[in-house]
């Protein structure tokens, strides 16, 4: 049996693997029924509705913590190959 | 205002630019510049995810339920940040196996099965077909809503209108064709379509500036910002209900939440991009957050234009076209015909990557197995299959587009774009519960899978399509209303009573719980094959395994036998190249050899899985390498077995090497006892001996003084002081053994107290005074200036220096005798040495010395004394090592014998110098 040498598998740091689950779970949880109804709320942020902002700001902030997340994911990954 | 004409003219250019760009990207791809493989290509070609029900349906939704639109892309968003735990892997395992499409993973998974990738193609081909459909009649409705918009018209007249002058129809054709342009132009071994994702990427570009375009001017020209908008529909009942969720939904909300994340993963054509055209790991890892990021941008004004199309539009206007009436009803007619752009890029992007996707896995996992299984058509013996396996791929695009369209012209294609989409959706999470479980449980067996396969699909199609079939009026509703045979409890909506949920709810509750318990019961009570646990283990422990080959082939096969078979599927050419890389990588003279290596069977077997799918691969290559395959199992087992062979002789060699070390043991021991045996019997006649030296003269004087009565008085008296004297010396050799006795056997009293061994040598040079002076003995003596304090038995100390102290005296030189006494402190205790200038002990007695019954005088001349007992130095010995201490004899030739006793205890420090003292007699 040939042993495939391109791709050592890659395990990076417990921690930051442990973060990126409950990013996802984080995302999962506020995100259903019922922490949703929870900001379905009669009134406005800056002009705004507060659901609408709540979905839009969620999102980004998750988004923003993903790019972080991935970074040092990928770089941990990159020294743990080397 | 827009002719059709124009409208036309404009999508033909725009699909023209499309067939540039993927040309181009074709070629830079094959001139090796590819400029397709980077992350953000990648990330855009996700974004196919977002087709005209986004651009279009989603606010249709929005309008209808406000922002339950969401749903739709939050699910995906969930699946992309949580990427390394499950895209990751399965793009993984995915280029370990060379998989080409979802049927082939999940075949791939169990066994590779030729009937479960059946299945998941059957259940993909229908499943997408409501799919393509929605796309269609997203184009044909957003084409008559833009040309015919000023006569009222929203919907295209399908029943009156002949095919031909339908709108769909020539979407369906164009669609086609450009589908064979790019998806089957060549056989490719790793099923790479540069070209279609360089064409897709730039689409979602101009989709998302489409959106973003009529967002921008929804919100800030037709309204004063996004606040503005907000606040006048606030002031409508009707749209501010919209800024809030609707009551009781939440298990519509949890259920489209569920559709969305089993979509991205499960979709052929979210597969495709994912998965099948990545080439670099690390693309993922940027489109983790990049295609969130795009779904947000994506959403961001959908429900600011469902709102202002409700505030400004009339009623009978669709809400799911929004986007284009509302610029229309604007007069912005440029900006109307960049909407229909962008919601003729999202359908056309669907339709080519589904149709390539679907395609693949109908030619590979549908036609080519039954094909390979038609004996007459000696498929297996044919030259050249490249041309045949095209073949197979166009004809299934142009039935997989017109299926599509045969739907939108039925009236299934009646409801909302969203609820369309959602029919799918529903049927391709019936793959979810064996996909996730194939991924992390290794139990899930091939007939488990099946079975469960089957069920999901089934109740999908029973409780959701025939209802949807129903409502176009094509078969008779009262099967729906009634229930088959008329029983209440087979109500396709309300299966088995459950009343109380809506029919998508209801129709996923039913078919993915019978499809999740079919799945694990009836894996639980089979038993996978070999091969089927060869590839759960691959699956499940993709990151813990290095090797991809799985299966050593143990067959004969000629190299050129495989060679030919790569040849027939892949091309000459192809073929030459693929051979090439791997002779230059592994075996540089595979031609000339007639056999082939298990190695390059395996090579074969996974370059042909590239283009037919791993169940076919598996049958051409076994047609050709005749032989049986050993299976990991048995590998296994065999390792299995030798480890245990190595482990048992280990364990013997140890349990030899401890028998052997007891026997040695025990062999010492039994030394030792017959060492100790005849020293007891020397004992014994030693003892006898001593006991009897003294008797012997106390029984003889004994006998003259009795019989002889008139003995000189003065003799007797000496004859009675000799018989006194003789039982005093055997009492003493009595007590000194019972001394010895009690000391050896551990029985005598030690009163330990701390003690200057200075004192108790003074002490002893006293009590052996009369016998130095009787002798005449010179006695110096000298100390160090520090001392020590030893715990030991005064008594018994003072006993050991006394005898050595008599031995000097009566072993030293009988003219002029001599005797030194030394004591110095020194490391960590005590050391006396007394030397005597006699002839001293011969270097073979010096240890025997310190044994019972062992007299000193070996010498020539040295004739022993029997005053002592012989017991002394025994006596001592046993005394010093009582006390840790050591005890030993150094007797340089001819200048006399020194005794050394070397006692531990703590040195202290002189307070001040003690003169060194001496006196002689």
């Amino acid at each position: 049996m040939p042993i495939n040498a391109q791709e050592a598998p890659i395990t990076p740091p417990r921690k930051l693997t442990e973060r990126a689950l409950v990013l996802m779970l984080v995302a999962l949880f506020i995100w259903l029924p019922p922490i949703v109804g929870m900001f379905s709320l009669d009134g406005t942020i800056l002009g705004l509705p507060i659901l609408f902002v709540y979905f839009f700001a969620g999102w980004a902030i998750l988004i923003a913590l993903c790019a972080v997340l991935t970074r040092a994911l990928r770089s941990a990954a990159q020294i743990e190959r080397k | 205002m827009l002719s059709s004409e124009l409208v036309i003219l404009v999508s033909l250019i725009y699909v023209g630019l499309l067939y540039a760009i993927a040309w181009w990207g074709d070629k830079r791809a094959r001139d090796g510049h590819s400029w397709v493989r980077n992350p953000t290509v990648y990330t855009l070609s996700i974004a196919v995810y977002c087709t005209s029900w986004t651009f279009y349906g989603a606010v249709g939704t929005a309008a209808r339920n406000g922002l339950e639109y969401l749903t739709i892309y939050l699910g995906p968003t969930v699946i992309f940040l949580g990427w390394w735990f499950l895209l990751r892997k399965m793009l993984r395992i995915s280029k370990a196996h060379r998989i080409t499409s979802i049927a082939d993973f999940i075949s791939s998974r169990y066994g590779k099965s030729t009937q479960l990738s059946v299945l998941v193609t059957l259940i993909a081909v229908i499943g997408t077909t409501p799919y393509i459909a929605l796309q269609l009649k997203a184009i044909a409705t957003s084409y008559t809503v833009l040309t015919g918009w000023e006569f009222g018209m929203v919907e295209p007249v399908r029943e009156t209108v002949s095919i031909f002058s339908d709108s769909g129809f020539w979407a369906a054709v164009g669609l086609t064709l450009f589908g064979i342009l790019f998806g089957t132009r060549f056989i490719d071994a790793d099923e790479h379509h540069e070209g279609m994702v360089a064409a897709i990427a730039f689409e979602s570009l101009v989709k998302l500036f489409a959106l973003l375009a009529v967002g921008f001017f929804v919100s800030f020209v037709m309204y004063d910002g996004l606040g503005d908008l907000f606040a006048q529909s606030a002031e409508n009942a009707d749209t501010a209900k919209l800024l809030m969720l609707p009551e009781g939904g939440s298990s519509r909300w949890l259920t489209l939440m569920m559709l969305s994340m089993a979509a991205i993963l499960c979709l052929p054509r979210q597969f495709q991009v994912i998965i099948v055209e990545n080439v670099d790991e690390r693309h993922l890892a940027t489109a983790s957050w990049a295609f969130p990021l795009y779904l947000l941008a994506m959403n961001l004004f959908v429900l600011p234009i469902a709102l202002a199309g409700l505030g400004a539009l009339p009623v009978w206007s669709d809400p799911d076209f929004f986007v284009i009436s509302v610029p229309l009803f604007e007069d912005q007619s440029l900006l109307a015909l960049l909407a229909y752009v962008g919601g003729l890029s999202a359908s056309t992007s669907m339709v080519i990557v589904a149709t390539i996707a679907l395609s693949t896995m109908v030619c590979n996992d549908l036609i080519v197995p039954a094909l390979l299984r038609i004996r007459p058509l000696r498929l297996t013996e044919r030259d050249d299959l490249t041309g045949l396996l095209i073949f197979i791929r166009r004809a299934s695009i142009v039935v997989v587009v017109f299926m599509g369209f045969a739907y939108y012209r039925s009236a299934g294609a009646s409801d909302a774009l969203a609820e369309i989409g959602l029919i799918s959706f529903a049927a391709i999470a019936q793959f979810i519960p064996i996909m996730i479980g194939g991924l992390y449980w290794k139990g899930g067996t091939r007939t488990g899978a099946q079975v469960a396969l089957t069920i999901g699909f089934a109740v999908w199609g029973y409780t959701l399509l025939l209802p949807s079939l129903a409502d176009s009026g094509w078969m008779d509703p009262s099967l729906i209303l009634n229930g088959a045979f008329g029983h209440p409890w087979l109500r396709p909506e309300s299966l088995f009573g459950l009343t109380d949920f809506a029919p998508l709810t209801h129709a996923l509750i039913w078919s993915i719980s019978l499809n999740t318990a079919a799945y694990v019961l009836i894996s639980l009570f089979t038993e996978p094959s070999a091969l089927e646990r060869i590839q759960a283990t691959l699956f499940v422990d993709a990151f813990s395994r290095k090797g991809q080959d799985t299966v050593i082939w143990r067959s004969s096969a000629s190299a050129n036998d495989l060679y030919e078979l790569v040849e027939r599927f892949l091309g000459r050419d192809r073929a030459y190249q693929s051979f090439r890389q791997f002779d230059q990588s592994i075996d540089p003279s595979w031609r000339g050899k007639g056999e082939a290596d298990a190695d390059m069977i395996a090579f074969t077997e996974r370059l042909l899985a590239g283009s037919i799918g791993a169940a076919s691969a598996r049958v051409m290559v076994s047609s050709v390498a005749k032989g049986e395959m050993v299976s990991l199992d048995e590998v296994l087992e065999i390792l299995e077995e030798t480890s245990h062979v190595i482990e048992y002789s280990q364990r013997l060699e140890t349990k030899s090497r401890e028998l052997e070390k007891a026997a040695a043991e025990l062999r010492a021991a039994n030394e030792r006892l017959k060492e100790l045996d005849r020293l007891k019997d020397e004992f014994l006649t030693m003892v006898s001996h001593e006991f009897r030296t003294p008797l012997t003269s106390i029984r003889s004087f004994s006998e003259i003084l009795v019989d002889s009565p008139n003995l000189d008085p003065k003799q007797a008296d000496h004859f009675l002081e000799i018989i006194v004297r003789e039982s005093e010396r055997l009492t003493r050799l009595i007590d000194d053994h019972l001394d010895l006795a009690r000391l050896e056997a551990g029985h005598s009293d030690w009163r330990a107290v701390e003690v200057d061994p200075r004192t108790v040598l003074d002490e002893s040079i006293d009590a052996v005074k009369g016998l130095f002076d009787a002798k005449g003995v010179v006695l110096t003596k000298e100390y160090s200036r520090n001392s020590a304090l030893l715990n030991v038995d005064r008594d018994r100390l003072t006993q050991v220096f006394i005898n050595l102290l008599s031995n000097a005296a009566k072993f030293s030189a009988p003219d002029h005798p001599e005797v030194s006494v030394r004591g110095e402190a020194m490391d960590g205790g005590y050391l006396v040495s007394i030397t005597d200038n006699g002839k001293g002990v011969a270097p073979n007695e010096l240890e025997i010395i310190f044994d019972k019954f062992s007299r000193g005088g070996k010498y020539a001349d040295d004739k022993p004394k029997p005053s002592g007992s012989g017991l002394g130095l025994a006596i001592a010995k046993h005394v010093v090592e009582h006390c840790q201490g050591k005890i030993w004899a150094e007797s340089p030739a001819g200048r006399g014998a020194t005794f050394r006793v070397f006692i531990p205890g703590t040195i202290m420090e002189a307070i001040k110098p003690a003169k060194p003292a001496s006196f002689g007699s």
